[in-house]
């Protein structure tokens, strides 16, 4: 009886809300997360001390222009993620080593896929032979942020 | 007292207004080209429908011909059930795409959930219609609900921030040095261009120094997300809240380099609603009231 009115009370005020569309917007976004056009907005939704980037260096050492490959630093960050979460798993009996091996297969795999994007680029294609990924930790420590630098993998 | 309409009444200039901008931020908001490499991590949209026909380029260039035509009859408000979903589809299967790199992109996405709220919100109307509703309800509620998807993406941005840190998000800010430092370096290997890097990383390190005044800020702009609905009530709210926004992403801007342009168009367009407050301004300044001698 007592749910029965719940029920009722809450059909009422259903009825009477101007806004069902924001409610239902709003429950989608939340419980479809990152499903594209629907997304929970997770950027930025929290920080540590630390965290990283990645840039590219041409055979010389010398960094290159990401957005001469079609894609932004940002994008290129997110796609290693993807891979170093799947490489995480596949070497989760690595110990000490996992990370680590996990970030240089991730940072091979960014390799390949940039081949793949640069196929129908000629251009940008002579941009790969010996091209580096490079990671940079970022870090705040208490007399300011702190920068290391290292090579995970290098293109034949 | 007056019951207050379930939808709000909009002028025949401001849906124009509405209309035309918002067809140009959809094509804006559409690639001109797809520089993917395949679909490899399928997202959304790419997980139901087989897309790969788009990544031929003649065939996608004869998609984009297909949303400039679905566009202008949008605009000119003729075969709207046609113009809505050709102009849904290509959006959304043109960002589908773009966001199934295995790098999910958030820029363009509110406009493909406004584009999609106006095709519900078509649709519900016509069958809202068919019940005897009133004719101009029909695109002033596609208005309405692009008001409240807006709305919805701050609030959902704000509540997952809450999730996520289990509504500590305010005390983890004191951070923020550290990803503003990544932003500014990410848009330095973007281009190599210098010109904005040192600026930025002088905000990163301010950031970095003083985390208690950066946390402040962080929670305004948190309390700005979780506020908005109130942009709802009426006009002189969602003018406030949405210049508040507005004013909140230029800030971002200028520090994390995370423009957010079509949100910003998005308010401009449907929540501070210009011409509204240009016409009632001329009409209080210029239209004598009754009883007003007009003449000597």
């Amino acid at each position: 009886m007592k749910f029965a009115s719940v029920l009722t009370s809450a059909r009422t005020r259903w009825r009477r809300t101007r806004c069902k569309w924001l409610l239902v917007i709003t429950v989608l976004c939340l419980g479809l997360r990152e499903n594209y056009p629907f997304s929970n907005f997770p950027m930025y939704s929290s920080f540590s001390q630390h965290t990283y980037f990645l840039y590219l260096a041409n055979v010389a050492g010398e960094p290159i222009k990401t957005r001469q490959l079609g894609l932004s630093s940002s994008a290129l960050k997110k796609i290693f993620d993807r891979a170093r979460r799947q490489e995480l798993e596949h070497f989760e009996k690595s110990g000490s080593a996992r990370v680590s091996l996990a970030d240089e297969a991730a940072a091979q795999s960014l390799l390949c896929y940039l081949d793949g994007l640069v196929a129908a680029q000629p251009p940008a294609q002579k941009l790969l032979a010996g091209l580096e990924v490079r990671h940079v930790r970022v870090q705040q420590q208490a007399d300011g942020l702190r920068l290391e630098t290292r090579t995970l993998a290098r293109h034949p | 007292m007056m019951a207050r309409r379930s939808i709000p009444e909009f002028a025949f200039y401001e849906r124009l207004f509405m209309r035309a901008l918002f067809a140009w931020l959809v094509w804006r908001a559409t690639p001109d080209v797809l520089v993917v490499n395949g679909i490899p991590s399928p997202n959304g949209v790419t997980r139901i429908v087989n897309l790969h026909f788009l990544l031929d380029p003649q065939f996608f260039a004869w998609a984009r011909t297909a949303l400039a035509a679905a566009l202008i009859l949008y605009l000119l408000r003729l075969v709207v059930w046609l113009a809505l979903p050709i102009a849904s589809f290509v959006n959304l299967a043109a960002n589908g795409i773009t966001n199934s790199q295995g790098a999910i992109q958030h820029a363009a996405q509110i406009v493909s959930l406004v584009l999609l709220a106006q095709t519900a919100a078509h649709f519900f109307g016509i069958w809202r219609r068919r019940q005897g509703e009133e004719r101009r309800l029909l695109e002033d509620r596609a208005i309405w609900w692009s008001q409240q998807t807006i709305v919805a993406v701050y609030l959902v941005a704000g509540i997952t921030k809450l999730i996520v840190t289990q509504g500590l998000w305010i005390f983890q800010a004191r951070w923020i040095g550290v990803s503003v430092a990544k932003s500014a370096y990410q848009s330095y290997y973007d281009t190599l261009n210098q010109a904005d890097l040192q600026q930025q990383l002088a905000v990163a390190n301010f950031a970095a120094g003083h985390g208690w005044i950066v946390a402040l800020i962080a929670a305004t702009g948190l309390l700005l997300e979780l506020g908005s609905p109130l942009m709802l009530l009426n006009r002189t709210t969602a003018a406030l809240l949405g210049c508040l926004l507005v004013g909140f992403h230029l800030s971002l801007d200028y520090t994390m380099r995370l423009t957010f342009i079509y949100n910003q168009w998005l308010l401009i367009i449907f929540m501070i609603n210009v011409p509204y407050w240009v016409v009632t301004g001329a009409r209080k300044l210029f239209v004598p009231r009754a009883g007003e001698v007009t003449s000597p």
